[in-house]
């Protein structure tokens, strides 16, 4: 249990776990005892649904629309291929690890098939929905503004995905027509928990894998040592929340980043290696070197790619997979041309 | 199609400029001059990986092997043995 990830999306099959009948023999439906109950307090703690279902598209999203809880599900998966490629296409749009999906079903040979394909999500039948409330990989260690919103901030990103599969021309219009505005910062007291969260959550597009909590976070935005960065992003279609962390050892010779993370919910928007610019450009502009701690943890080969594509190079490894790469500075990377940046203090380019 | 052909299309169609028709050499280094993105060369090593069947390691993780689609066809090139 202490290496399972948290829950980050129950996919529910609809007939039988969500609602009694079933649909399309005509049934009449009715919500399982304490459903809505379950689905909000999930919703709640940052928890997103979707559907993996064998069931008729327009049937089930008015049926859904009737009982008020359409809009609790994302990327409903409402067909009839195999619930496992389903789940797959939830697990792609959502942008999340296989291990961070539970999948609830009434049919075993349904949970078989999931099971079999997806070893990493957790199956559950649906005759045991009432333990999900208590169960530790669906109570999140904390519940963060950002959390309590997630929803709404991946349907905002439902929109993005749409509007990229729309547009027509090529993906550098497409990023620009997003009106994107950057915003990077020192953190503040109350950006803690949210990055304790980051650090908590994040595993793709991250450093070393290192949690820090709240009270480890404060103590280094009161150290004189160290500078914590927090990065905003927002769009015309919303606010993408604090989606970015950096901690940087300052000393009299070098520039040490202890952290870097980024939230793989805004990896396809180009802007990584913004604050890992920002980042090079501050070392340079006081006339320090830079390294950066890297320790490949089996799920970060994404920001291991970023950084070497960087020109950060490595000087030293250990058997375990820790490193620490370095950066000359000869070349930093420019800024994308299709944001809006806001720094603390600009250095221009 | 060549394998630098194929690499050529693959970059065109991911540039993140902003101009109408930005044209680029085969030897011209593609992320200095901001035609891609951080995004983009996680895309590219996925790209060469699957579509050349190679395995791209860490040591390979070099910007001098991807800064331009001639260094990138010579990397695949290397890889396949040829």
């Amino acid at each position: 249990m202490k290496n399972l990830q948290e829950i980050k999306c129950v996919v529910w099959d609809l007939d039988g776990p969500l609602w009694d009948g079933v649909l399309l023999e005509g049934d009449p439906v009715w919500l399982r005892p304490g459903i809505k109950t379950i689905i909000q307090t999930l919703d709640h703690r940052g928890i997103l649904h979707s559907i993996a279902s064998k069931n008729d598209r327009e049937a089930a999203m008015e049926k859904l629309r009737d009982f008020e809880l359409d809009e609790y599900f994302l990327y409903p998966e409402i067909n009839w291929n195999a619930k496992s490629s389903s789940i797959a296409r939830i697990r792609a749009n959502l942008n999340i690890q296989m291990d961070s999906i539970l999948f609830i079903d009434d049919e075993a040979y349904e949970r078989d098939e999931v099971q079999s394909e997806h070893p990493e999500v957790m199956c559950v039948d649906a005759r045991d929905y009432n333990a999900l409330l208590v169960h530790p990989r669906l109570n999140p260690r904390f519940i963060t503004e950002d959390s309590a919103k997630r929803r709404q901030i991946y349907r905002e990103q439902v929109e993005r995905t749409l509007a990229a599969e729309e547009f027509v021309g090529p993906r550098n219009e497409f990023l620009a027509s997003l009106q994107m505005r950057f915003t990077i910062g020192k953190a503040m007291e109350n950006d803690l928990r949210r990055a304790e969260e980051l650090t908590l959550r994040t595993n793709q597009l991250n450093t070393t894998g290192r949690t820090y909590d709240y009270d480890e976070l404060k103590d280094l935005i009161h150290s004189p040592r160290h500078e914590l960065y927090v990065c905003e992003l927002q769009d015309k279609y919303g606010y993408h929340g604090k989606i970015g962390l950096a901690l940087l050892e300052v000393a009299r010779d070098c520039h040490h980043l202890r952290l870097f993370l980024m939230s793989c919910r805004v990896m396809s928007l180009g802007v990584g290696t913004v604050l890992l610019s920002y980042i090079m450009r501050r070392a340079k502009q006081n006339g320090r070197i830079l390294r950066a701690d890297f320790r490949h943890t089996g799920r970060n080969r994404a920001m291991y790619i970023t950084f070497k594509m960087s020109y950060f190079k490595e000087t030293r490894s250990n058997p375990v997979g820790d490193s620490v790469l370095e950066n000359d500075l000869s070349v930093i990377p420019p800024y994308p041309p299709y944001l809006e940046l806001s720094v603390p203090d600009y250095i221009g380019d | 199609m060549a394998e630098v052909d194929q690499i050529r299309e693959f970059v065109k169609s991911n540039l993140v400029v902003l101009d109408e028709e930005v044209p680029f050499g085969d030897g011209d280094n593609i992320f200095e001059l901001g035609l891609v993105d951080s995004f983009f060369a996680i895309q590219l090593v996925l790209f060469i990986e699957e579509e050349f069947g190679i395995d791209v390691t860490d040591s390979d993780l070099d910007i001098t092997n991807f800064s331009s689609v001639k260094r990138i066809a010579e990397l695949v090139k290397r890889k396949r043995g040829r």
